[in-house]
């Protein structure tokens, strides 16, 4: 299993620059992990030009919160928490973010999961279809290894709220692998 | 039915799926735009940290130096409005007795005057005024009207004298509030009492 994009080791000469302000340490950061921060913007939102701002937003932060960093946990980790306040905080003002109803869907549990047999741009095109709130938590959850209550607490709901969205975004991608592989729109065109 | 190991395995399937994904990278090189974004930023940190210590000292020399330099021309240091009931009190009445308060009235008025003349300077001349400070101008602002209307009501020295001292503190407070820091105290001592942006 491929570890998330964040986990860089930052020297921490490198931090203490940061938090004096340093310019040249802020572009050492910054090109570490603009990649990650873009990324993740990119799945949280579905959308690269909100992802831009995301990244110059949250770097800023980064930039600017530095002194705040106390080291309990890793950099990277502290850096993750910042982009993904950034994306969900604008989630949130787009009101893309609201309490979406668990759907109880029928689904054959019992063939083999789609995305085993599904191609990159077809998983692609699925995710993208999937309500935001529902991504956001799939990805958190999948991708980022955060928790249940861990994603409860970035998103400001209920840990069933974290559950009951991932169980209903694993189910919806299956279905969208399954039975409509190319209905989906692709709001996230991959790029090498 | 899927077992607990099956869904657990089709989990891990799906997570291995999704990180297997190309991760998206940034159109354009933002750092350009981004290192200018923070210089500003360490810039107005920077300025804030100088100017807000130097408009501080400024103020509190403006506090000290204004009010003597207002009061300068004043016949004397006024009495309370108690003070000049009893003495008017004491006295036997007669022109003597007015004496005193017609003459701090005439000094107050021209007082008054000077201030209101500088204020008005300041109001075109200086700059704008911030959300907290423009509040309590306006405010200031309100009150010398409301001692306007009771000055306009008529009356005597002895009843006016109180009113022309309120206008002239409230003056006061507005022509430092302009200027920016503190308050300036009634009795002719600098009190920092209120901060200003």
């Amino acid at each position: 299993m491929e570890p998330s994009l964040f986990r860089h080791e930052v020297d921490p000469a490198v931090i203490d620059a940061l938090r004096r302000g340093d310019l040249a340490a802020f572009e050492r950061v910054y090109r570490l992990f603009e990649r990650p921060v873009y990324a993740l913007a990119c799945r949280l939102l579905g959308d690269r030009d909100a992802a831009h701002e995301v990244l110059q937003d949250a770097m800023l932060k980064a930039y600017e919160r530095a002194a705040q960093y106390r080291g309990e946990a890793p950099f990277w980790a502290w850096l993750r928490q910042l982009a993904t306040n950034e994306a969900l905080m604008r989630l949130r003002r787009a009101r893309r973010f609201g309490a979406e109803p668990l759907e109880i869907e029928p689904a054959d549990e019992d063939a083999p999961p789609a995305w085993m047999l599904a191609d990159r741009s077809a998983l692609e095109r699925a995710l993208a279809a999937l309500p935001p709130a529902t991504r956001t938590v799939l990805w958190l959850y999948h991708v980022e290894g955060l928790t249940h209550v861990e994603i409860a607490a970035h998103c400001e709901r209920t840990v069933s709220y974290s559950k009951s969205q991932l169980a209903r975004g694993t189910r919806r991608l299956r279905e969208l692998l399954t039975d409509h592989p190319e209905a989906s729109p692709c709001l996230i065109a991959p790029t090498a | 039915m899927p077992d607990r190991t099956d869904r657990m395995n089709a989990h891990a399937a799906l997570a291995d799926a999704l990180r297997a994904l190309p991760a998206p990278t940034p159109e354009r090189d933002l750092w350009p735009l981004l290192a200018a974004r923070a210089r500003r930023r360490t810039q107005r940190r920077r300025y804030a940290l100088f100017a807000v210590p130097a408009a501080l000292a400024a103020a509190l020399v403006l506090a000290l130096v204004l009010p003597a330099a207002l009061r300068a021309p004043r016949p004397a240091i006024r009495p309370s409005t108690a003070a000049v009931a009893g003495a008017t009190a004491a006295a036997r009445p007669g022109a003597a007795a007015y004496a005193a308060p017609v003459a701090e009235l005439s000094a107050l008025r021209e007082r008054s005057q000077r201030l209101e003349r500088w204020v008005h300077t300041l109001d075109v001349g200086g700059a704008p005024l911030g959300g907290r400070a423009l509040a309590g101008a306006t405010e200031l602002e309100d009150m010398i009207g409301l001692v306007d209307v009771q000055l306009a009501a008529g009356g005597d020295a002895r009843t006016q004298l109180p009113l022309w001292r309120q206008r002239v503190d409230l003056l006061e407070q507005l022509a430092t509030l302009r200027l920016g820091g503190y308050a300036v105290a009634d009795a002719g001592a600098a009190t920092p009492t209120v901060w200003i942006n």
